[in-house]
C-alpha cells in the first residue's frame, strides 16, 4: 500500500504543482520546474482535508483520493486543453549535469537519504505536534472528521490544536495512503528545496560554487534537523523564500504573472504560519519602491499591493474567522489572550532583538545551531564589500529579503508573547539562511571566480585561460562576466 | 592543459571541497553524528520495522508508561470514562523515577484515553492517578477520600 501511495502522492504533488505553475505561466528549466512543481503540490494536496471538512465532507480514503484528483484536474484545465502529444518526444527523462557536478550530488544524496529514511522510519516527535496537528490528523483518519475526539481531551495546556491545518492535511492524506506516521512529505519537501535552490544557484554561479553553497545551507545543524523532524517551520521557510524569489524575479522582468506567483507561495507561507502575514507586509515597501522606479500606474500599484497581502490574508481569516470560530466547538479562539495588550512598553521589542542577537544568532548558541555558516556569511560579505566596494542590486534586494526577517521576528516576538525565543524566534531565523546563501552567491568576489572558472573551463588548448575571449557561460552569468573582464 | 581534462580537475576540486568541508570543525561533528550516524543505524532499524516498535524507540519511557496503563484499564474494562490525574513533571524529578508525564492531548494521542492535570479546572472529575507510593509509579484509583489528598499534592509542583 505504502509504496504505491507513494507513487501516488508524488505524481499528485509534481501535477497540481505543474497545473498551479502552468496557470500562473512559469516558465523554468525542467529540473527546477519539477522541484518548484513538488514544493507547490504538497502545499495543494495539504488542502484536501481541509476543503472536505469545510463541506461536511467525510474525511475517507476515497474522499481524500476523489479530492486530489479534483484539485489535480482543476488545476490543469488549461494544460489539458491545449495538450500536444508532440511535445512529449521532447521531454528529457534525465537531467543533464557535468561530471564534477557528479561528487556534490552523491554528497546531497548521502545527506538527504539520511532525512528521507528517518523521516519515514520514526513517527513524530516534536511537542507541538503530538499536542496538535499530529493527533488530529491521527484520530481524522479513525473517525473521518477533523473535528474529532481530540476537541473533548483537556486542552488548556495547548493551542497547537488551533494552528493552521498544512501539517495535519498532510498527515491525514499521508496517512489514508499507507504511512502509518505519515511525516514522508517533510523530506520530500527538503529534496524538493534542496534541488531548487542548487539550480538557482547554478544559474548564478560555477556549479562547483553552487554546490558549494549549496552544501553550506543543507550543513546548517539546525535547518538540517527540521528537514526529517516535522514541524511547520522549515516548510514556511521553503514557501517565503519562493514567494521572496518570484518577487525579486518578477522586479528583474516586470511580468506580472511572477508577481502573481509570488503572492500564491507567500500566501502558502502564511497558511503554514498565521503570523508570516505580518512579514509578507513587510515585504510591500520593496514592491512600492520597484512600482516608483518603472513609474508603474497607482491603480497597478494598489491592486498588486491588495492581491500580495490579501492572498495570505484570505487564508488567515479562512482558518481563524472561518474554521477556527465557526467549526471548533466551544471558545477556542485564542487570538485576544494572545497579543501583547501593552504595545506602549518597547522594552519587550529590544530585549528579543538583543537576545536573538546575542544568544541565537552570534552568541553561545550560534555554533551548535548554524555552524559557522553565519560567519563564512559575513567573512565572504564584509571581504566583497571592500573589494568590489559596492553591493549588486540583486543583492540589495536578498539584503531586504534579511532585513524583513531579521528585524520582524524581534517584532513578532514583541506583538505575539507566545512567540518565544528558543522555539518561535529561534526557528523564524531559518528564513534568513536561503537569503544568505544567495546573498553570497551575487557578491562580485563570487561573481569574478565563477568567470574565471568559466573561462578556464571553456579556454581553447593552446591559449592561456586569462587570455580566452571565447566564453561560454550561462545566460544570467554572462552579462557581469562580461562586465568583470 | 588539455581542454578534455578541465572537468575532470573540477570534480577533483569538487572532491577535496567536500572532504575538507565534512572534516572541519563542527562540521565533522554534524556529519558524524546526524548523517553518518543516520544511515549506519539503517541496517539495524530494518529490523525494527513494527510501528509499535519504533514508537517505543522513539517515544520511550514516557509512551511505555502511557501505553500500560491504558492496556491496565482496557484489561479491567475500567477505560471508557477513565480520566486520570497525571502527576508533574516537577514531582515526578523529586521522585527520581524516569518518566516524563505526557500532557493531555499527547496522552490521548499514545493511548486513546483522557487525563487531566491537576492545575486544570475539571481536576476534581478524575477517578485515577498515577502515584508515585513503594518505590513505583501505580495507578490508584480516585475516590471522595483521597482525591483531595492527591490533588493537593500535585499542586505543589509545576507541571512544565
Amino acid at each position: 500500500m505504502a509504496i504505491a501511495g507513494f507513487i501516488f502522492l508524488i505524481a499528485a504533488h509534481y501535477l497540481c504543482g505543474a497545473g498551479l505553475l502552468a496557470l500562473f505561466a512559469i516558465k523554468l528549466p525542467s529540473v527546477k520546474h519539477n522541484a518548484l512543481a513538488i514544493i507547490a503540490g504538497i502545499v495543494v494536496v495539504s488542502f484536501v482535508p481541509f476543503l472536505l471538512q469545510l463541506g461536511y465532507v467525510p474525511i475517507t480514503l476515497t474522499s481524500v483520493a476523489a479530492g486530489i484528483v479534483v484539485l489535480c484536474l482543476l488545476l490543469n484545465i488549461t494544460r489539458i486543453k491545449n495538450f500536444n502529444l508532440a511535445a512529449l518526444r521532447d521531454i528529457r527523462l534525465l537531467p543533464r549535469f557535468k561530471s564534477y557536478e557528479v561528487p556534490f550530488l552523491i554528497i546531497f544524496a548521502f545527506i538527504l537519504f539520511s532525512s528521507i529514511w528517518r523521516s519515514f522510519y520514526f513517527p513524530p516527535n516534536a511537542r507541538d505536534m503530538l499536542s496538535g496537528p499530529e493527533v488530529i490528523a491521527e484520530y481524522t483518519v479513525k473517525e473521518h472528521t477533523m473535528l474529532n475526539s481530540v476537541l473533548s481531551v483537556n486542552l488548556e495546556s495547548t493551542n497547537n490544536h488551533l494552528k493552521p491545518p498544512f501539517v495535519s492535511g498532510l498527515q491525514i492524506v499521508y496517512k489514508f495512503f499507507g504511512f502509518e506516521f505519515g511525516q514522508v512529505w517533510v523530506g520530500i519537501l527538503a529534496i524538493a528545496f534542496c534541488v531548487f535552490l542548487y539550480q538557482s544557484l547554478r544559474e548564478r554561479v560555477h556549479p562547483v560554487l553552487a554546490g558549494t553553497l549549496t552544501l553550506l545551507f543543507l550543513a546548517i545543524p539546525e535547518v538540517y534537523a527540521y528537514t526529517y523532524i516535522m514541524l511547520f517551520d522549515y516548510s514556511n521557510m521553503v514557501l517565503f523564500f519562493i514567494g521572496v524569489y518570484f518577487l525579486f524575479e518578477y522586479f528583474k522582468s516586470g511580468r506580472r504573472n511572477e508577481f502573481y506567483f509570488a503572492s500564491v507561495m507567500l500566501a502558502f507561507s502564511v497558511f503554514v504560519r498565521l503570523e508570516t502575514l505580518v512579514l509578507v507586509g513587510m515585504l510591500l515597501p520593496a514592491f512600492w519602491l520597484y512600482a516608483v522606479r518603472k513609474k508603474v500606474s497607482l491603480k497597478h500599484v494598489a491592486l498588486q499591493s491588495i492581491v500580495m497581502v490579501g492572498a495570505g490574508f484570505i487564508l488567515y481569516f479562512l482558518w481563524l474567522n472561518v474554521y477556527v470560530k465557526h467549526y471548533m466547538p466551544g471558545n477556542l479562539s485564542v487570538v485576544a489572550k494572545d497579543v501583547n495588550h501593552n504595545l506602549s512598553d518597547l522594552s519587550p521589542l529590544f530585549t528579543r532583538f538583543s537576545d536573538m542577537n546575542g544568544q541565537l544568532l552570534f552568541g553561545k548558541y550560534a555554533t551548535a545551531l548554524w555552524a559557522y555558516f553565519i560567519n563564512i556569511f559575513l567573512a565572504v560579505f564584509i571581504l566583497d564589500l571592500i573589494i568590489s566596494r559596492k553591493i549588486s542590486k540583486e543583492s540589495r534586494n536578498w539584503l531586504y529579503a534579511v532585513a524583513v526577517v531579521y528585524f520582524g521576528l524581534p517584532f513578532l516576538g514583541y506583538l505575539l508573547p507566545l512567540m518565544d525565543l528558543m522555539n518561535t524566534t529561534k526557528r523564524g531565523l531559518f528564513k534568513l539562511m536561503p537569503f544568505l546563501v544567495l546573498i553570497m552567491a551575487n557578491t562580485g568576489l563570487l561573481q569574478r571566480l565563477s568567470a574565471k572558472m568559466y573561462s578556464w573551463e571553456t579556454a581553447p588548448d593552446s591559449q592561456p585561460a586569462n587570455k580566452a575571449r571565447t566564453v561560454k557561460q550561462p545566460v544570467k552569468s554572462r552579462g557581469k562576466a562580461k562586465a568583470t573582464r | 592543459m588539455n581542454n578534455n581534462s578541465r572537468p575532470l580537475l573540477f570534480a577533483v576540486l569538487s572532491v577535496v571541497i567536500i572532504v575538507l568541508f565534512l572534516n572541519f570543525g563542527y562540521y565533522k561533528q554534524w556529519f558524524d553524528t546526524r548523517v553518518v550516524r543516520g544511515v549506519s543505524d539503517f541496517s539495524d532499524q530494518l529490523s525494527y520495522m513494527d510501528p509499535q516498535e519504533r514508537r517505543v524507540i522513539r517515544w520511550g519511557t514516557s509512551y511505555i508508561i502511557s501505553f500500560n496503563i491504558a492496556k491496565s484499564l482496557q484489561d479491567r474494562h475500567m477505560d471508557t470514562n477513565a480520566l486520570i490525574l497525571m502527576p508533574p513533571v516537577e514531582y515526578m524529578r523529586k521522585v527520581k523515577f524516569n518518566f516524563t508525564p505526557p500532557e493531555p492531548a499527547v496522552f490521548y494521542y499514545y493511548t486513546g484515553m483522557h487525563s487531566i492535570e491537576a492545575t486544570r479546572k475539571d481536576a476534581e472529575k478524575a477517578n485515577f492517578a498515577i502515584v508515585y507510593l513503594d518505590n513505583d509509579l501505580q495507578l490508584v484509583q480516585l475516590n471522595d477520600s483521597n482525591r483531595t489528598k492527591v490533588l493537593s499534592e500535585f499542586r505543589q509542583y509545576k507541571y512544565y
